[in-house]
């Protein structure tokens, strides 16, 4: 009898195209449309070398300590920092400028170095705090040639000699990457869909919920036996959908979720009995009809995703910072924190905590259920 | 005007589904506001990269003398004690630079032997990372030269005390700034995030609105009773276009009411009108490919569906949620097959806009006539389709 009415719910809920347009498809488009647009995003934060000209008349070139100054990170320079262009008047350099070829041009003439640009950003700042760099200098010397002439021969050994000031320590068990935080919230959404099944399912079995429950209720079955089972088949159906999920997004858009597989299937099963249970309980405490259950699901499932960050990756860490306690009410939060820690940590407590929050936000989701539902009968059908 | 009036009807009685999308709208507007992109100076002004700096070397005139010169330099972020936390402010693009001065590093530095290293964690190869190292690198090797050329020690507070001055002096020179770009004022960058996110907003409001519409008109029953009353197909037709364009005009106006909240009194701006037009020019198309779209929607359920899938797909690859100089050129290529990415298109070139003759403003035009092409493309799709399904049900 249970694997019968097992079958027949995941057929049931199969067939029911818009629970999987929103399960299953609406998740898979919208992690491509994350896949399309944030494809370049790292790119765009990585470092590389800064495109500027140099106008040479005036005075350049009459000071060649400028010009070693700027070959030491030119390209061909053991740590490049800017591909320098040299242009022969000025309004060349400013065509090149206003066709973006470079970020800026530097024009040394008789009133000192100009820097002309065209934008804000970090490129034109690196450029004109290198530049800054080469006046400061040129002050540091004359000081000390002016007040400790005693020092003065040794200041270009002082100034040629590499010092290593800084080392790079290792920060996670991966690097950080804000843009996963998209993707992981992404499946936080998708596990608290499931609520859409495990409210069809409760009112499946509710006789003043629909004509299926009021059916169902005549049939010489026991009703938790029928709930459960049909909770077992859309928690199934959840997870498949979430592996499915998973898998699109580490194999066709090769977001990274770190190599451990076995707790990325726990985090999921976790995240999907949260969600089905949460569906449960709204479909049992409200009892008006479908509009406004569905409309509240939606609702609480995009604040609750939009505080995991699936709208701006920061919220996740602003909205924890200012009030900690989030951290301890939102199921997906715990969905995406739980692929967070298993990606970024070496250590696996911050991993259990979610995964143990969501298996206790579950079972007291079906208690609430149990609760309410058990002996419930009807006067009149 | 039966027809013309019960479309407002239609429209009257889903008015809470149509406020969800605008709720959603005003949402992210009001992060906007909150998140800071209208604060784009008008003029040259240093990028102050975020850090958090970890100094376990307090009292160090090296160390507190650095750590004094970043504050000035950067955006200092309030130092976590655990690393799980510092980890996560660096996830978070909270921190983007993390730095930590060793106990003793002061001591070591002015002995001259360098043992001692400043530890960074960043996103391995940022540019942040670039810049914070060359400002280390700057205050650092200044500090060197004077120190080796005075030899001064540790313990000899005051020369310590000097050099933190004569740096302070020396690092004050900076490189004379010629700006050439734009006068962009504030107002006309908080009207440009806005206008590009509410291309989101009319699309799924203009397919939610009128494909709601059509599938009340486009029931059997209804349309053959239609047929044999004495009102002429080409009134009803004309009475049904009018109801959906009165709809599009209002979408915009309700938009363009709001966008006074946002932008202000600058609504003048001419830069501004050309974005107001520029919404009249997609809302216009919108109504056409919701026109479009109402052929295929036949459940309520499936209208949400397509409007998402519709509003969303083309708001992410056009440039909506991620500016479209940050997107990728095949992603790029592909989204110049919606109108949406003219839209944006058109409004990021006018909030760059610095004089308004046919010369500057020619790409403009040319992005909202390419709308037009795209409305008129779809309307006719849209009536070969909708003639084919009448004479196959006829």
């Amino acid at each position: 009898m249970f694997f019968h009415l097992f079958i027949y719910r995941i057929k049931s809920s199969v067939r029911n195209v818009q629970l999987m347009f929103w399960t299953l498809a609406f998740p898979i488009l919208l992690a491509s449309f994350f896949g399309l647009a944030f494809s370049n995003l790292n790119k765009a934060d990585a470092f590389s070398e800064i495109p500027i000209g140099v106008v040479k008349t005036g005075t350049f070139g009459a000071d060649s300590t400028l010009q070693s100054h700027l070959d030491a990170v030119s390209s061909e320079s053991d740590d490049p920092l800017l591909t320098i262009t040299y242009y022969s008047t000025a309004e060349e350099a400013e065509t090149a400028l206003s066709d973006k070829q470079i970020k800026g041009f530097l024009v040394d003439d008789a009133d000192g170095l100009h820097l002309h640009l065209l934008s804000n950003g970090l490129d034109e700042t690196i450029t004109k705090q290198f530049l800054d760099w080469y006046l400061q200098v040129s002050a540091s010397v004359e000081r000390i040639v002016r007040t400790n002439p005693s020092g003065a021969p040794a200041i270009s050994g002082i100034l040629e000699k590499n010092v290593t000031y800084i080392t790079e320590q290792k920060t996670g068990a991966n690097a950080p990457n804000s843009t996963l935080t998209y993707y992981y919230a992404l499946i936080g959404m998708t596990c608290l869909y499931g609520a859409f099944m495990g409210l069809d399912q409760v009112s499946c079995v509710q006789a003043n919920q629909s004509p299926a429950g009021a059916r169902l209720n005549l049939a010489p079955v026991s009703k938790l036996k029928v709930f459960a089972c049909s909770l077992c088949a859309v928690t199934l159906i959840q997870y498949l959908t979430i592996l499915l999920l998973v898998a699109y997004l580490s194999f066709v858009l090769h977001v990274d979720f770190g190599n451990r597989i076995g707790f990325i299937l726990l985090a999921s099963f976790a995240g999907c009995c949260a969600g089905v249970s949460f569906g449960a309980v709204l479909g049992a405490v409200i009892k008006k009809g479908d509009g406004i259950k569905s409309g509240i699901l939606i609702g609480s499932t995009m604040t609750m995703s939009f505080f995991a960050g699936l709208m701006q990756a920061s919220i996740k860490y602003a909205a924890i910072k200012a009030a900690p306690f989030l951290a301890y009410i939102n199921p997906a939060e715990w969905i995406s924190d739980a692929f967070y820690a298993l990606y970024y940590f070496d250590t696996y407590d911050r991993f259990f905590q979610n995964v143990a929050l969501l298996f206790a936000f579950s079972f007291v989701m079906y208690l609430i259920v149990y609760a309410i539902m058990r002996r419930q009968q009807y006067a009149s059908l | 005007m039966r027809v013309f009036k019960a479309c407002f009807r239609i429209i009257w009685k889903n008015l809470p589904t149509l406020a969800i999308y605008l709720a959603i709208f005003l949402f992210f507007a009001l992060i906007l506001s909150f998140s800071g992109a209208s604060n784009q100076p008008e003029h040259y002004a240093d990028k102050k990269s975020r850090i958090m700096i970890i100094n376990e070397d307090e009292g160090g005139e090296v160390a507190d003398g650095l750590v004094q010169f970043l504050s000035g330099e950067c955006q200092i972020v309030t130092p976590e004690k655990e690393k799980v936390a510092q980890l996560d402010s660096l996830f978070s693009e909270d921190a983007e630079y993390i730095l930590s001065i060793p106990s003793g590093f002061t001591d070591d530095f002015l002995s001259g032997k360098h043992s001692l290293t400043i530890g960074k964690m960043i996103v391995p190869n940022s540019t942040t990372g670039v810049q914070v190292d060359l400002l280390v690198q700057k205050y650092l090797d200044t500090f060197r030269l004077y120190a080796e050329t005075g030899r001064v020690t540790s313990d000899d507070t005051a020369a310590l005390e000097t050099i933190r001055k004569n740096i302070r002096e020396d690092l004050d020179h900076s490189t004379d700034i010629v700006w050439a770009g734009a006068a962009q004022t504030g107002s006309v960058q908080t009207a440009a995030y806005y206008f590009k996110y509410l291309s989101y907003t009319i699309l799924s409001v203009m397919i939610l609105g009128v494909s709601t519409i059509m599938r009340v008109f486009n029931k059997p029953d209804l349309r053959r009773r239609m047929l044999g009353s004495p009102l002429a197909a080409t009134r009803v037709n004309l009475e049904l276009f009018l109801g959906m364009l009165c709809y599009a005009v209002a979408v915009w106006a309700v938009m363009m009411a709001i966008s006074l909240v946002f932008v202000g009194p600058a609504v003048a701006d001419q830069r501004i009108v050309l974005m107001i037009l520029n919404a009249l020019v997609l809302t216009v198309t919108a109504l056409s490919l919701s026109f479009l779209c109402a052929q295929f929607i036949r459940g309520p359920g499936s209208q949400h569906s397509v409007a998402n899938v519709i509003a969303l797909g083309t708001s992410f690859v056009s440039g909506v949620f991620v500016p479209q100089s940050l997107l990728g050129d095949t992603v790029k290529n592909v989204a110049s097959f919606t109108p949406t990415y003219w839209y944006v298109t058109a409004v990021e070139d006018i909030s760059t806009l610095s004089s308004f003759g046919l010369q500057n403003t020619r790409d403009i035009y040319l992005a909202m006539l390419i709308q037009m092409a795209f409305a008129a493309a779809f309307l006719v799709v849209a009536l070969g389709l909708g003639r084919q399904k009448r004479r196959k049900s006829n």
